[in-house]
């Protein structure tokens, strides 16, 4: 049974996200694998559009969201890789590029879980300006 | 009538209750409580979260035979908010007695008029009542089942922990017992007796955890919670308390778990203890429960995931908790930069993990996944932390002493002035500690829709 932490960042994932589809994978332990399609990753990226994911700990919102994954073909314009804490690795059987953001601050609501996402998203924009 | 009703305050919350009744006006007062609860068998805790006073003359009133009364509408609306929250309604008034008390046959008898009512209107939830003298309690808790409970114990949670009883007579008090000859001249025999019915909780029987045991077996501890998943290895027999070269993994067979190796050592000692030992880890499934009736929980276990649930469980259930560890720390050219202890006081309200930074959020986000997947992202490539046996051994000898002197004891007053202990292993020096109160802290704040709630909140487990 999906923990009630983790339904929450899923209802806030889909208000923050109106336009794109939130699928979710449940685990065995209450979290699980969820991703949301047809993000943007900004036009200095190519393809700019992808996907996000990550996996909900059952211990949400306390615990944090990290890391976080995007498609794997996702790169400069130039063709170069994004660099930075960036590793290429799967995710739910996807190809996908990991992208390493810890969260250090104490605020722990499932809104905050969400807003992670736009975060690393705005990140990955920086990485490829 | 049943003894099984454990009272649980904060010292804030106590305060504010006594001003208010014994005000030194030889009146009688009133108010109501609402109290999250815990159910372990047929015992039933009563975190009291929040105390309403009633204004006299018009809460609460007194009859003309000289019988106060809480109004109607008082009763109401207290008793709307509680059953809104989940949460016990306790209505309570003062008499002026002082180290023993009891309801009076009028009050009985208005109990027996008014609470099958309120109990209807509770949605399933008990209702009652509780008497205060000026050093004891009694209370009248009527639930759906249609069983009456009195007081078994009421608690007074600071960094010292004051027990208070409806009358002496009740309390604990230990017959002569030579083994303890030596210890009773200080814990005396009220002491002694507390330690006696104790519970105790132990999370975590490795380096630290397997070194409480001993000493709280030798202290009187006749109960025991031991939570550990972990069976010893080689690598950590040099600082497991009362492992034995036979508890060792050889080719085709385990090492021991770390939980049976504490429950052979309690009972070596006291053949007569009763230990409950689960091999386990306290953040996944159930384990936790086995902790919701401890009285006293220490914590030796170094896991983000450890550190959440039982921190929630303290400011929830109104635990007293003291985390316990040690860290050496070696830099990369080998060169050795500090060695230090802490010993950190969890209380309802205060010396919150949450609050202090104290519990790893992107370690939490790691500890629901398989391990597979943990190294597939490059997680868990850290080496093991330095240990050594005799710094465990100063960190726990603090931890006990805080233990007795704070539970079985008046020595240690209910706010100290700090919450954690530091100690420096180099230097020989201890640093005290106040520790971060967040005024919105999930956990610990009074405002918190965990703090004192019990069951009503599901604790944050995987």
């Amino acid at each position: 049974m999906i923990k009630t932490g983790v339904e929450e960042v899923l209802r806030h994932l889909r208000e923050e996200f109106p336009d794109s589809t939130v699928s979710f994978i449940p685990g065995d332990n209450g979290g699980g694998d969820v991703i949301v399609e047809d993000v943007d990753v900004g036009e200095g990226c190519t393809p700019a559009k992808t996907w996000i994911g990550a996996n909900l700990s059952p211990q949400l919102p306390f615990s944090d969201v990290y890391p976080l994954f995007i498609g794997g073909n996702v790169m400069r314009r130039n063709g170069t890789p994004l660099g930075g804490p960036t590793s290429a690795c799967q995710f739910a059987s996807r190809p996908a590029i990991q992208v390493s953001r810890r969260t250090n601050n104490l605020v722990a609501t499932p809104h905050a879980a969400a807003m992670k996402f736009r975060k690393v998203l705005t990140f990955v924009k920086e990485l490829a300006p | 009538m049943k003894r099984n009703v454990r009272l649980l305050f904060t010292p804030a919350v106590h305060a504010a209750i006594s001003r208010h009744l014994h005000r030194g006006d030889h009146g009688e007062h009133a108010g109501a409580m609402l109290c999250g609860f815990s159910r372990s068998g047929d015992r039933l805790d009563l975190m009291v979260r929040e105390f309403i006073p009633a204004t006299e003359g018009k809460d609460y009133v007194v009859t003309p035979e000289g019988h106060g009364r809480l109004q109607p509408l008082f009763i109401h609306e207290a008793l709307c908010k509680a059953v809104e929250a989940g949460m016990v309604y306790v209505a309570i008034h003062n008499h002026f007695s002082d180290d023993s008390v009891g309801f009076s046959e009028v009050d009985l008898r208005s109990h027996e008029r008014g609470y099958p009512t309120l109990l209807s209107l509770a949605k399933g939830l008990p209702v009652g009542a509780a008497v205060f003298g000026k050093r004891s309690v009694e209370v009248d808790i009527w639930t759906h089942e249609g069983v009456r409970l009195a007081l078994e114990t009421a608690r007074i949670v600071g960094h010292g922990v004051r027990h208070v009883w409806s009358s002496p007579r009740l309390a604990p008090n230990e017959t002569y017992d030579e083994t303890f000859d030596r210890q009773l001249p200080f814990l005396r025999s009220d002491g002694q007796g507390i330690l006696r019915r104790t519970k105790i909780g132990i999370v975590g029987l490795g380096g630290i955890g397997s070194q409480l045991v001993e000493p709280l077996v030798r202290l009187g501890i006749h109960n025991f919670v031991l939570i550990d998943p972990d069976r010893i290895e080689r690598s950590n027999y040099s600082r497991v308390h009362g492992a034995m070269p036979q508890d060792l993994p050889e080719i085709g067979r385990t090492g021991t778990l770390k939980v049976g190796i504490a429950e052979r050592l309690i009972l070596s000692i006291n053949r007569g203890a009763n230990v409950t030992a689960i091999e386990g880890d306290v953040a996944r499934g159930d384990v936790h429960r086995a902790l919701l009736d401890c009285d006293f929980v220490f914590l030796a276990a170094d896991t983000a995931e450890a550190r959440l649930v039982c921190n929630a469980i303290s400011h929830q259930f109104f635990t007293p908790m003291t985390q316990v560890g040690t860290k050496i720390v070696i830099a990369a050219d080998g060169s050795l930069q500090r060695i230090f202890g802490v010993v950190r006081q969890i209380r309802p309200g205060s010396g919150c993990l949450w609050c202090n930074g104290l519990i790893d959020r992107s370690a939490l986000a790691d500890a629901a996944k398989p391990e597979a997947r943990r190294k597939l992202e490059k997680y868990g490539v850290q080496s093991p932390n330095p240990a050594v046996v005799t710094f465990n051994i100063e960190v726990a000898g603090r931890a006990l002493n805080d233990f007795v002197m704070g539970y079985a004891s008046t020595l240690m007053p209910l706010d100290r002035g700090f919450d954690y202990s530091i100690l420096d292993f180099i230097s020989g020096t201890r640093e005290d500690v106040l520790a971060r109160r967040d005024k919105a802290c999930p956990f610990c704040s009074a405002a918190a829709s965990r703090f004192g709630r019990g069951l009503a909140v599901e604790l944050p487990t995987i």
